[in-house]
């Protein structure tokens, strides 16, 4: 099942979806007493939440007549890198979100699906091209300081 | 205790020079609406919030805030990039290049340097939110503003992109303040 190098599971989600005794958990675990599923997950925009910044249809308010723009990866580099930071963003919405909201079921459903997205584009990037943490296990990979092999961010994207 | 994530929050490609804007820009890096002033400000807040939803909004957002002081000054330093002298006089960076040379620096758009005047904590959670949702909603004010000064697609994204998170954290810390009004029977808010 695990068949990457550093042994990441690869599906955690989906293997914990499926797995009987994990629902069954959830649905007579007492912590998760007066929690409710959010009906509106559709509220959610998961493809273009980075893009316009709000991950959140009911709060996105345009300025003027300015659209966003849909972000254009301009190599599989790229595609992989925006394919991490789209799931950092809708993370980090959830995240402000479930703060106030704790008890929201359907959205932390969300965000476990979407950190699972995040853990194996990260371990996908970080193998090819490098560590974005320093605390990666890529860092040190063949036995070489890989932390400043890579641009900064504020030097752009190549 | 924060970690070091290698990218930007939105990914920043600023291709054509322009020191007028990063002039005014640079407002939302030192000024008082500014990104330095907002994460520092709730990340100062936080202690006394009064229960683990308070203390968990305000590090987290404060925390964001930390990735816009990052995402302005990358556009600040891509905008200057490769400036001459005569560029910078001519964009009245004279000044700024005589303190600082081609390094950045938090002020606002008028040259007035960062203080932590800005952090404006009274100890009053709901003073202190009530703080939070106005500066929120002046820094959205203030990047509609910088949209309006500039025509560079590369540079309106990211405002675009920043001003709604604006609207976002307000819409959150409006909330907190809402519950806790209820919560704590505040009459006086």
């Amino acid at each position: 099942m695990n068949n990457n190098y550093y042994n990441i599971p690869n599906d955690w989600y989906n293997d914990m979806m499926n797995d009987p005794f994990m629902n069954n958990f959830v649905n007579t675990n007492p912590n998760y007493e007066n929690n409710y599923m959010n009906k509106n997950t559709n509220n959610i925009n998961y493809e273009e939440g980075l893009d316009r910044g709000n991950l959140f249809n009911n709060l996105y308010n345009e300025y003027k007549n300015y659209k966003y723009r849909k972000l254009r990866a301009n190599n599989p580099k790229e595609e992989l890198l925006y394919t991490i930071l789209k799931h950092k963003f809708l993370l980090n919405d959830l995240n402000l979100y479930l703060d106030i909201y704790p008890n929201d079921r359907g959205y932390i459903m969300e965000y476990n699906k979407y950190l699972n997205n995040l853990k194996k584009a990260m371990n996908e990037y970080e193998s090819k091209y490098g560590p974005l943490t320093v605390d990666s296990e890529y860092v040190t990979k063949n036995n070489v300081w890989n932390w400043n092999n890579n641009l900064w961010p504020w030097e752009g994207i190549k | 205790m924060w970690k070091y994530e290698k990218t930007t929050q939105y990914p920043i490609n600023i291709k054509r020079k322009d020191l007028r804007l990063a002039k005014y820009l640079v407002t939302q890096y030192g000024g008082s609406n500014g990104e330095l002033a907002a994460a520092f400000r709730y990340l100062n807040q936080r202690y006394t919030m009064p229960d683990e939803k308070g203390r968990a909004l305000l590090t987290d957002i404060g925390t964001e805030e930390l990735a816009h002081v990052e995402m302005i000054s990358t556009m600040i330093y891509q905008l200057m990039k490769g400036a001459s002298i005569e560029e910078l006089k001519k964009a009245g960076l004279d000044a700024h290049y005589a303190e600082h040379g081609y390094g950045l620096y938090p002020t606002d758009a008028n040259g007035v340097p960062f203080t932590v005047a800005y952090f404006a904590t009274t100890g009053d959670f709901m003073a202190d939110l009530s703080e939070d949702m106005a500066a929120e909603q002046k820094a959205r004010a203030v990047y509609e503003n910088l949209i309006d000064l500039t025509d560079d697609p590369d540079v309106i994204d990211v405002l675009l992109y920043l001003r709604q998170r604006e609207i976002v954290h307000f819409t959150r810390f409006s909330e907190l303040y809402h519950e806790y009004r209820k919560k704590y029977k505040i009459k006086n808010a």
